[in-house]
């Protein structure tokens, strides 16, 4: 009973901050939003006795990557910047029908009998860091050193891209006004 | 006892249907990012049901994985937003059409 009242909450959680991430006008509140429902996923994590994942989408995602959004929202003053009229309804109702015709298969998954699922699982060896650490280094030692490959990229990529500033264009200046 | 993980695919796939809405509605480059991440998400809450289900760590690898690519991913997508702010000084989608679009 306590499991499908934590379930259910969290769930609700989670949707709710998506659905924030999309209504907000402000980025702000929107990534706030997106902070809360990356902690109820994490969570829900945790309800599926997968411990490592959980602590390190709270630390990945709602730490790392969430911080860096919210610092380049404060670089750029977002709220004074130009935007273009369009028609919202109308973009709107395209937008969720075609969501929708993208999605539908995955309502097969409602359907399917998982009853099958072990109804315990020993923490050892499913969700710790140990089991999923040894996996990593042993049959996936190519996928995680590959990893460490296209993070050093990313972060060599990142500092070109942002590298580059067209001459005649002062960053300062457009931002002091 | 396990709640029914057929619930957790409906919150898998709620999460990836509201991110798609946003991503196609939307047009603040940040917001977009964003709603990606949720797609990402709901991805990944899927790959964890299904090891669960399997009882297997495999499923787990692979969303350690797809970590290390949303890190990466939103790296260099938030240095992309920068650099557009830099030479457009908007991030309103809608508004760059600098390849013909």
């Amino acid at each position: 009973m306590l499991n499908v009242i934590v379930f259910c909450g969290l769930s609700l959680l989670a949707l709710t901050g998506a659905l924030g991430v999309v209504v907000f006008k402000n980025p702000v509140n929107a990534a706030f939003s997106l902070i809360l429902s990356l902690l109820a996923v994490a969570a829900l994590f945790a309800s599926l006795q997968t411990d490592f994942l959980a602590i390190a989408q709270v630390i990945v995602y709602a730490g790392a990557i969430m911080v860096m959004v919210l610092f380049v929202i404060m670089l750029l003053n977002i709220r004074s910047l130009p935007t273009r009229k369009v028609n919202a309804f109308l973009m709107s109702v395209g937008a969720a029908l075609t969501s929708l015709t993208f999605v539908s298969p995955l309502i097969y998954l409602l359907f399917v009998d998982f009853e099958g699922a072990p109804a315990k699982i020993t923490r050892q060896e499913f969700g710790s860091a140990e089991a999923i650490g040894t996996r990593l280094f042993t049959e996936y030692l190519v996928a995680f050193e590959s990893a460490t490959l296209l993070l050093l990229a990313a972060l060599v990529a990142a500092g070109m891209i942002t590298r580059r500033v067209k001459a005649g264009i002062e960053l300062d200046s457009q931002l002091g006004n | 006892m396990l709640v029914s993980l057929n619930y957790y695919f409906l919150v898998a796939t709620l999460l990836v249907a509201i991110g798609l809405y946003g991503a196609l509605c939307r047009r603040n480059a940040i917001v977009l990012f964003m709603c990606f991440e949720l797609i990402l998400n709901g991805v990944n809450l899927t790959f964890i049901t299904f090891a669960r289900f399997w009882g297997d760590l495999d499923g787990q690898i692979m969303v350690f994985v797809l970590m290390v690519i949303a890190a990466a991913e939103s790296a260099i997508a938030l240095a992309l937003i920068v650099a557009l702010f830099r030479t457009k000084q908007t991030v309103d989608m809608s508004l760059v059409n600098k390849m013909g679009g």
